[in-house]
């Protein structure tokens, strides 16, 4: 039964309607992808020789041994958003007389069978044997890359369960997040780096350290078995409703998109900006403008209170250019939004996505740009969970009092159309009140403790999200007429 | 299907819609004629929502239309440009209401199809983005936009305006269909007294934001409505 399980995968894999390309592009597919993966044999094989091109003092065990969280953590997250859960591959073989132990057992085997596992493995198998074994003992070897190898299975089968999780609700989001806002806290606070994590855990297989195997191994019996009960239980919910059907057949990432149905409002919201001349030309100046605080970026030890307002500015620079004129950019279409079944907030909410992964874009760029130290790296988050959890939302809030017409299509330069001094104060303000909180805070506590309290605010007012919209969504049905009235003129 | 009672609205000291009641069954095509300004566009912008009324309320299966917006979900409308997002080709609005409508991806390629001698989407014309195109074009894509999700209620203010004749005929056709066997409410205005007469089973005539006369449609309420505006056009 196995057999036919992967002789089907394999054939739904090459008849997947992603290959119904032409000849050529079939061809150009095929070799990149033998590209690929013969790189990461290579790579694998001649690690050494590899990264001395680039690092020359480096040793490749340190290098490794000292990343592997890190390549963790991003296998996880490339598992966890981009892959479909498996489940929907076996939705026709639930009527026909095979065990569901042997389903679910299928389902596991094959869901450590992605292509970011293969290809990690490819790297991995040849590096290990080409730069481990030749340096330690055969038996040290075998320890290593079996806790090595346990880990990977680890992290696949841990994604595999948040991505069942994700089938239950996407509430069970909060399980990752918290997991890696643990460890960055614990980097930023105690000082123990996922470097110093990665380099434990070398340290303790290469030292053929029993207590940790095992401890490696019931880990990932421990994952197996949630997955394994989890699973079989997806078997009876999978067919009580048509929505839970739907959520199977899509990765948790779709899945989210498609609960929320924000896919489409979000495309639209792209459309916009790309498609007309005022707001692209309002894109290209907030890049502008990043570009050029990144380059006189203040530094904390030097001006504490310009640095967080400046931080507060950078991480929210898409969000306030173009909120402030939130449903003006929309009004030439107003009266469609309000007389046809759009859903305004989850319009909104698309909107808020977009902006808030502009911000994390930024945020990334920061950190690679500007090399910040740990406490303006927490200064940089809590600016961005500031303007995430409150500063995004008020000035929605306060959107709603925009009854100015903008004609999407116009010059930008020396047109005043639809600019309210009022939104405009009003973003200022907002930039400012966190800059009050801390230096009040900054009289009774010290600067990380004030910087906790800030984020703490804004996680309560993130998890209120639901309520925040609701009044939003209500102070928009009240102002509904008096826009729509300002829009047409 | 939607009821009007004691509605009123004004701007400033004039009165542009003044219905005391006013009760359009379901599976009707009702007519809304009369001069510009006599206040046609107004009610059915009270009947979408898009305005609030100073007193009275409009009624859709029941619910009045300001309190829940489930109308919303049988209900197609095209009033002017202002329902058009101009930014997007005519197909990815078209695809942009299918998705809000949760319509599949062949429902929404089987209208179109239906549609096709209307508005074809294959031209290159259509890879314009809307704003790009003729009024008549636009019109086009209103129209089609509102009649996509299959509505139980239409509503069209003007349809047969920027329309060449051959596609004013096919639309008479299209609208006609729909409400024949009687499974959509059709409501519409047009300063053209023969489109209306060709395809409305009821028509109203409006004059200053006041419904004078709704009846039947037939040939003595035409020539009847035909001699109002003669009579309108020699007093001036």
């Amino acid at each position: 039964m196995f057999i036919n399980f992967i002789k089907h995968s394999v054939k739904s894999f090459l008849r997947n309607a992603a290959f119904e390309l032409k000849l050529f592009l079939k061809v150009l597919f095929a070799i990149s992808q033998l590209y690929l993966f013969s790189a990461l044999i290579y790579l694998g094989y001649d690690f050494q020789n590899v990264i001395q091109l680039y690092q020359s003092t480096s040793d490749p065990v340190t290098l490794f041994n000292h990343s592997l969280l890190h390549i963790c953590t991003v296998l996880f997250i490339l598992q966890v958003f981009s892959l479909k859960n498996p489940l929907s591959a076996l939705l026709a073989y639930l009527h026909l007389p095979v065990k569901r132990n042997k389903l679910v057992l299928y389902i596991l085997l094959m869901s450590i069978s992605n292509y970011f596992f293969i290809g990690l493995l490819l790297f991995f198998v040849p590096y290990s044997i080409t730069t481990i074994l030749p340096d330690y003992s055969t038996q040290q070897f075998l320890f290593y890359f079996t806790g090595i190898i346990i880990i990977f299975f680890s992290v696949g089968y841990f994604s595999l369960l948040i991505r069942n999780l994700f089938g239950i609700s996407f509430v069970y989001v909060i399980l990752p997040v918290l997991l890696f806002s643990g460890l960055y806290f614990i980097d930023l606070f105690l000082d123990i780096s996922f470097t110093g994590m990665s380099a434990f855990i070398f340290e303790q297989l290469i030292n053929k350290n029993l207590y940790f195997l095992i401890l490696l191994v019931l880990i990932l019996t421990g994952l197996l078995l949630c997955n394994f009960i989890l699973l079989k239980k997806d078997f009876y919910r999978i067919y009580q409703n048509q929505k839970a059907l739907l959520n199977y057949s899509v990765s948790p990432r779709s899945h989210y998109f498609r609960e929320n149905a924000l896919f489409p409002y979000a495309i639209l919201e792209i459309r916009l900006i790309a498609r007309n001349r005022r707001p692209r030309g309002f894109f290209w100046i907030a890049v502008f403008f990043l570009v050029m605080f990144c380059m006189i970026i203040p530094r904390a030890d030097k001006d504490l209170y310009l640095t967080f307002l400046v931080y507060i500015l950078i991480s929210g620079m898409f969000g306030y250019s173009f909120i402030q004129f939130l449903f003006s950019w929309e009004s030439s279409y107003f009266d469609f939004i309000s007389s046809a079944k759009f859903d305004i907030i989850k319009y909104l909410k698309a909107k808020y996505l977009i902006y808030i992964i502009l911000s994390l874009i930024v945020f990334i760029i920061y950190l690679l740009v500007v090399k910040p130290a740990k406490a303006e790296i927490h200064m940089f988050f809590s600016a961005l969970l500031y303007n995430s959890g409150l500063g995004y939302f008020v000035l929605i809030f306060m959107a709603s009092y925009n009854k100015s017409r903008i004609d999407l299509n116009r010059n930008i330069f020396f047109n005043y159309q639809g600019i309210n001094s009022v939104q405009f104060l009003g973003v200022i303000l907002i930039m400012l009140i966190p800059c009050l909180i801390l230096f009040l805070l900054l009289l009774w506590v010290n600067l990380t403790h004030s910087l906790l309290i800030i984020n703490f605010i804004c996680i309560v007012a993130l998890i209120n999200q639901k309520k925040i919209w609701k009044i939003i969504h209500n102070k928009l049905s009240q102002r509904k007429y008096t826009n729509l009235e300002g829009y047409r003129k | 299907m939607i009821k009007a009672e004691n509605l009123l609205k004004k701007f400033g000291n004039t009165v542009a819609v003044d219905i005391p009641e006013l009760s359009i069954r379901e599976g009707e095509i009702w007519g809304l004629v009369g001069n510009n300004g006599a206040g046609k566009t107004t009610f059915l912008r009270l009947m979408v929502d898009l305005l609030k009324p100073d007193t009275g309320r409009i009624l859709s299966k029941s619910i009045p239309v300001y309190q829940s917006e489930h109308w919303k979900s049988y209900t197609g409308s095209f009033i002017d440009n202002n329902f058009l997002i101009e930014f997007l080709t005519p197909l990815e609005y078209f695809k942009f209401i299918s998705r809000i409508y949760e319509m599949g991806r062949n429902d929404l390629y089987e209208k179109l199809e239906s549609y096709d001698h209307f508005l074809n989407i294959k031209t290159p014309e259509s890879s314009k983005y809307i704003r790009q195109l003729s009024s008549g074009e636009k019109h086009k894509v209103g129209v089609i936009g509102a009649l996509l999700s299959d509505p139980e209620v239409l509503i069209l203010d003007e349809p047969f305006n920027f329309l060449d004749p051959s596609s004013q005929i096919i639309l008479k056709k299209i609208l006609g269909s729909g409400s024949r066997n009687k499974t959509r409410t059709l409501i519409l205005s047009s300063h053209n007294l023969n489109h209306i007469s060709d395809i409305c089973t009821r028509v109203a005539l409006m004059e200053k934001g006041k419904i004078i006369k709704d009846f039947q449609n037939n040939r003595e309420s035409m020539s009847e409505i035909e001699d109002y505006f003669r009579y309108q056009t020699d007093k001036s």
